[in-house]
């Protein structure tokens, strides 16, 4: 009995411990280990009691000197006294605000997000390391070390990240480890490489190759009208009729593409993730000082993916924002020049049918010769369950991504830019950049930028103003790369990269300003073939449009063009598409709406209902117009004509038979449809489209990194859409607004980004900025140039060897 | 009686050190040498444990909430299904609070 009395509590307790330290599910999440979690000792308490680290402190253990002093909002200045030392700083800092963020990010490059979620990441982990993020991270790290002074700047950014580590014990990190209860790792030069591996997927790693391959057979004659490389809205970003001094990188050969349908199933339309950036001249400019803009545009999320900063050395003051992962400033400006970026938008991700002989997929067909094909083993670790192992197939194309025949790129081998290695150090462009003087300097610091590629513009105090499309641009025949190739033949092999010299860039042109918004680079005079990853028109077009309008610049204006909410869209089709509206049959509530939008200015404001109806009423209409492939049974993969291409056709050749839609028995034209989609918007007018305005309707939202809704913000109110140059969709948008004006005697700089400098959620730093943001404010840049006095308004922590 | 007032004495310092103590099952471990080295009987022992070690841990949310973040606590409360501060104290102090009593109940029955 005294035995039984002394096990009982015994086992209780054991069970209660084990209850305490254990995940559990509810509702398909997972819970932390209550014990932990709500431990005060231990748990969320402590990021209750200290959100951020303390930063009015003095650090004497580390083998650097220098100090960084926070300023209102948060933003490190950090003054060193060599490179080496700043960018330790600058690791150790990322690593203050940005720990959590730095580490998932690049853990999700890797592919290793099962480890920490489970197995609901499988797919998401397959992909990424299927993709080869990771060899390619680890090739460049290889030839990074080729550089060996430029790489001991990136060690030192990796000492500094592990230096804050150290510092920490378990109960101090970010609440999301708590939550989902792992640990974070040490940094080091590869994982800043995987950094910039992720942002290539992000902004080269796009193309429609499958889509335009079925739209090319499904369209047959009509797919060069509908999918015109260059129609007659585009304004490229080097202007139109420039001369080019060479001829061409081409081969001759021409390339083959694949013919047949691919038959798998659309999947959503791209994002509208896109930038713009311009600069004005002097001539252009209120004050004679060059101006420069720029906002890029990507999925905004809680941490931001932007961190402001300053960096100041004896060589060296460059104020921007940077990456959390990577040293440097990446858009900013120093007391010479400034300079900002848009993704260019290339397509160098191309995708090859691949002949078998046989199912086994042990060997390909090329030129007529079977090939081995070679394995690559991926063990994906997965919580709570075995590991995963993954044989990725390998050609000489590179990867078969795809294994699940669902997936439209099913059984394709992939070529993408990623797999070819440089022997360039790309990092090293910003750390060049951030200490450029002039023109000849920032030309020669981009050079060593091989992709994604990028719209550099550029303007200094000299009074230059540049723009450069930088990246390595894959020597193409026409028309290659555009479409699923043929992987027996190697003719439709990328044969080489154009030459750098040769890359479209424009120095102080006639117009008096140079811009980008992620549009063609050039007109088609310019003599090397390449092709659309992703390229946009409105925005790009507009910006041209409105800075060649106006004489004479100011910082205001360029506040006001940045955040300028008008549809080119809009004003080249709802004009028309009124006109063909039946006016006298219209009566009540189809009447008013008619009547709203026929005065509407076409901007997008947050509190206009006007561009709900537009939206709703074009989106119909175009729905309607491709509801051959809309409702094609197979649901293939067919590219559907952009919405430019459509309003184009729809003026041109209102009655051609893809306007007759199918639902019906009669034929209809351009008119009809038109006045059946209006139908359909007054119909949802009455019923389920009762929104208040434009702001109500888009209801957009910042969402945290992992997807924790407690950590993002819904429902930020603003203006703006993707193809507009205030591009705030629902999820993406101008995730830094800079301008910089560029006064000899003193540099006038504004910027803002939609979050806050602290990654910790229930920081006041953490969102600090969106509603500001939202409303199109701007905050002055302080860019210091010597040690301020230290004052009520700043904190200082100073690094003592 | 002394012997009682030094283990509330000694319940009450070792509730305040596992505030501090990084190991979340610290209060276990406290809770059991105390009972197996302090002659109470098994309700007392619990039942102090519970009291003071919950007392104690409440003391300490409410000074980490109204110094610190507000707007993470009520983060925090979203991601249980919108509960409160009260109730993510509430939680809080029954976690701490019953890991004591387990530990207090072991001391209790290894010394009997």
């Amino acid at each position: 009995m005294k035995l039984f009395t002394r096990i009982i509590p015994i086992v209780i307790s054991g069970l209660w411990l084990f209850a305490m330290q254990t995940q559990f599910q509810i509702g398909g999440n997972d819970l932390p280990p209550l014990a932990k979690f709500f431990s005060p000792a231990f748990g969320f308490w402590k990021n209750v009691q200290h959100p951020d680290a303390d930063c009015n402190k003095t650090i004497s253990d580390l083998p650097v000197n220098g100090n960084v002093v926070f300023d209102d909002r948060m933003v490190p200045h950090i003054f060193a006294s060599s490179i080496r030392d700043a960018y330790f700083i600058q690791g150790y800092v990322h690593a203050m605000h940005r720990l959590w963020q730095m580490d998932f990010s690049t853990r999700a490059a890797e592919g290793r997000i099962s480890e920490i979620i489970g197995a609901k990441a499988l797919d998401f982990d397959r992909n990424k390391r299927r993709k080869g993020l990771t060899e390619s991270a680890k090739v460049s790290v290889e030839n990074w070390k080729k550089f060996p002074e430029a790489f001991k700047t990136i060690q030192a950014y990796s000492d500094g990240f592990n230096a804050y580590l150290h510092t920490l014990s378990p109960s101090d990190l970010p609440i999301e480890y708590k939550l989902m209860n792992y640990s974070p790792e040490l940094w080091s030069p590869y994982r800043s490489s995987l950094f910039h591996k992720s942002m290539s997927e992000i902004l080269c790693g796009r193309e429609s190759d499958v889509e335009l391959s079925n739209a090319k057979l499904f369209f047959d004659k009509d797919f060069d009208l509908l999918f015109n490389e260059m129609d007659s809205l585009t304004d490229p970003v080097i202007p139109k009729g420039t001369k080019w001094n060479f001829t061409n990188d081409r081969t001759p050969n021409d390339s083959t593409f694949l013919m047949g349908y691919i038959d798998w199933i659309r999947e959503p339309e791209s994002s509208g993730i896109g930038s713009n950036n311009w600069a004005v001249s002097r001539a252009k400019s209120a004050t004679g000082n060059p101006i420069l803009c720029n906002d890029p545009h990507l999925m905004l999320t809680l941490p931001s993916i932007w961190y402001e900063q300053q960096i100041v050395t004896p060589d060296m003051n460059v104020y921007g924002v940077t990456f959390p992962g990577v040293p440097g400033v990446v858009i900013g400006f120093n007391k010479d020049i400034s300079w900002g970026v848009t993704n260019a938008a290339w397509d160098v991700m191309d995708w090859y049918k691949i002949k078998w002989k046989d199912s086994g997929r042990s060997q390909y067909e090329l030129d007529g010769k079977w090939m081995d094909t070679r394995q690559r083993i991926e063990t994906i670790k997965i919580k709570g369950r075995a590991d995963y192992i993954d044989t990725v197939l390998l050609t000489n194309w590179g990867p078969v991504v795809y294994e699940d025949e669902k997936n439209k790129k099913f059984g394709l081998a992939m070529h993408w830019i990623i797999q070819d290695n440089t022997n360039q150090f790309e990092i090293g462009t910003f750390a060049d950049l951030d200490k450029a003087k002039n023109f000849i300097d920032y030309r020669t610091a981009i050079k060593q930028f091989p992709y994604p590629a990028q719209n550099f513009a550029f303007a200094s105090v000299d009074g230059d103003i540049a723009m450069t499309v930088q990246g390595n641009m894959p020597v193409k025949t026409n028309q290659q790369g555009r479409f699923v190739m043929d992987g027996s033949d190697s003719k439709n092999a990328w044969h080489g990269f154009i030459n750098n010299d040769n890359n479209p860039y424009c120095h102080n042109p006639e117009r008096g300003f140079i811009s980008s918004a992620n549009q063609r680079s050039t007109d088609l005079s310019y003599p090397n073939y390449y092709n659309n990853g992703d390229f946009r028109d409105y925005r790009g077009t507009l910006i041209n449009r409105l800075l060649a309008q106006k004489e004479k610049w100011t910082v205001d204006d360029m506040k006001a063009l940045q955040y300028n909410s008008y549809s080119l869209k809009a004003e080249t089709a709802l004009p028309f598409m009124l006109q063909n509206l039946d006016a006298l049959s219209l009566n009540g509530k189809s009447k008013e709406i008619y009547g709203q939008l026929k005065n509407w200015n076409f901007n997008y404001d947050s509190n206009r209902i006007e561009p709900v109806y537009f939206e709703f009423w074009f989106n119909t209409f175009h729905k309607m117009v491709w509801d051959e492939i809309n409702m094609d049974s197979t649901k293939k993969a067919v590219a559907i004509p952009s919405d430019e291409s459509t309003i184009e056709f729809m003026k041109t050749n209102p009655d051609h038979p893809y306007f007759d839609y199918k639902s019906t028995s009669k034929i209809e034209h351009a008119h009809e449809l038109m006045n059946m989609a209006f139908d359909s918007l007054i119909q949802h007018c009455q019923s389920d489209l009762k929104v208040k305005d434009w702001a109500e309707y888009k209801d957009a939202g910042i969402a945290h990194l992992a997807r924790i809704p407690a950590f993002g913000k819904p429902h930020v109110r603003t203006s703006g859409s993707k193809d507009i140059i205030n591009a705030h969709g629902k999820t993406e948008g101008p995730s830094w607004r800079m301008i910089v004006e560029l006064n000899k005697s003193k540099i006038n700089a504004y910027g803002i980004y939609p979050g806050g400098q602290s990654g910790n959620p229930g920081s006041p730093y953490y969102m600090q900025m969106i509603e500001d943001w939202s409303k199109g404010k701007y905050y002055s840049l302080q860019f210091m140039t010597s040690l301020p006095e230290k004052s009520g308004s700043y904190q200082i922590m100073n690094f003592k060897n | 009686m002394k012997s009682i007032k030094y283990f509330y004495l000694v319940v009450i310092a070792c509730s305040l050190m596992g505030l501090f103590i990084q190991l979340w099952f610290a209060p276990f471990v406290m809770a059991l040498v105390t009972s197996y080295l302090f002659d109470v009987n098994t309700k007392q022992a619990i039942w102090v444990h519970l009291g003071i070690y919950a007392i104690a841990c409440a003391l300490f949310c409410t000074y980490a909430y109204t110094t610190g973040s507000k707007e993470l606590v009520t983060m925090i409360g979203e991601i249980f299904k919108g509960i409160s501060f009260l109730g993510l104290l509430l939680l809080s102090c029954l976690f701490y609070g019953v890991t004591a009593l387990m530990g207090a109940w072991v001391g209790v029955a290894i010394r009997n």
